[in-house]
């Protein structure tokens, strides 16, 4: 009984560890997405304002420490362009985060079921004491 | 960096000062590094930034950023501006990646000092 017991607690605790592992991905995932979401916003805020210029409205771009004019037409490309990307991105984010949370369910089923065994293992053990 | 049981062996004082010798280091390791990465990119900007005004005239205007406020200077004299701004940053990069050297090297110390007494009980690698 006691070979079983070490083993089932040293698989539980190699398993925990895979579990904290997935946890702190998750983590970075989340906070990556939630980058994503303020860039997406910050340049909704941009196009918006170029969408409400003439054509003949004068665009600058901040490169570094210089203002770079811009004609309309590229400054909307390029807004519209990092948009694009950045729901390309979103989308990928998103997917990972479902993968990484189907994988902690499956580790956190398989933890439970292992410490279900010990605990098993444990009072039957116990029981034949009591006998 | 946690302790992972209780056992036997005792944290005495000198311990727990190179813990927190080491817990002010690695704060500061990571300070650096961060300091780097925005001067790398601060760089990628500012070379952008000369790669655009590739197509200008020398003697055309363009406005310059002087703290919050933007004033025109010429392009020639707006890419001697950046060539300073690009000295100056990489010269920064260069002292921290030395202290960033030199921080290692302590916590490495520390480390093999505080891993020999305690072993399994002290986790002193974050990533």
């Amino acid at each position: 009984m006691a070979e079983q017991v070490q083993m089932l607690q040293s698989k539980i605790e190699e398993e925990s560890k895979v579990l904290q592992t997935l946890q702190r991905e998750m983590q970075k995932y989340i906070e990556g997405r939630q980058k994503l979401i303020e860039q997406s916003h910050e340049n909704e805020i941009v196009k918006k304002e170029l969408d409400l210029l003439e054509p003949e409205a004068k665009v600058y771009k901040l490169i570094a420490s210089v203002l770079v004019s811009q004609t309309l037409q590229e400054s909307k490309e390029n807004v519209s362009k990092r948009l694009d990307f950045i729901g390309k991105e979103f989308k990928k984010v998103e997917d990972l985060i479902k993968e990484n949370t189907n994988k902690q369910i499956a580790k956190k089923t398989s933890i439970q079921k292992m410490q279900e065994q010990l605990y098993q293992i444990v009072q039957a053990y116990q029981q034949s004491l009591n006998k | 960096m946690k302790f992972t049981s209780t056992d036997n062996i005792e944290v005495d004082r000198q311990d727990q000062q190179k813990i927190n010798s080491f817990s002010r280091f690695n704060m500061q390791y990571h300070e650096l590094i961060r300091l780097n990465q925005a001067r790398k990119d601060e760089l990628t900007r500012l070379s952008d930034s000369k790669d655009e005004m590739e197509l200008m005239d020398d003697d055309e205007k363009i406005p310059f950023k002087f703290g919050d406020s933007f004033i025109r200077v010429s392009v020639d004299k707006a890419r001697i501006l950046i060539d300073e701004q690009v000295a100056n940053i990489k010269k920064q990069f260069e002292e921290d990646t030395k202290k960033i050297e030199e921080t290692l090297k302590q916590m490495k110390n520390l480390k093999a000092k505080l891993y020999a007494k305690f072993g399994s009980q002290i986790n002193l690698d974050d990533e």
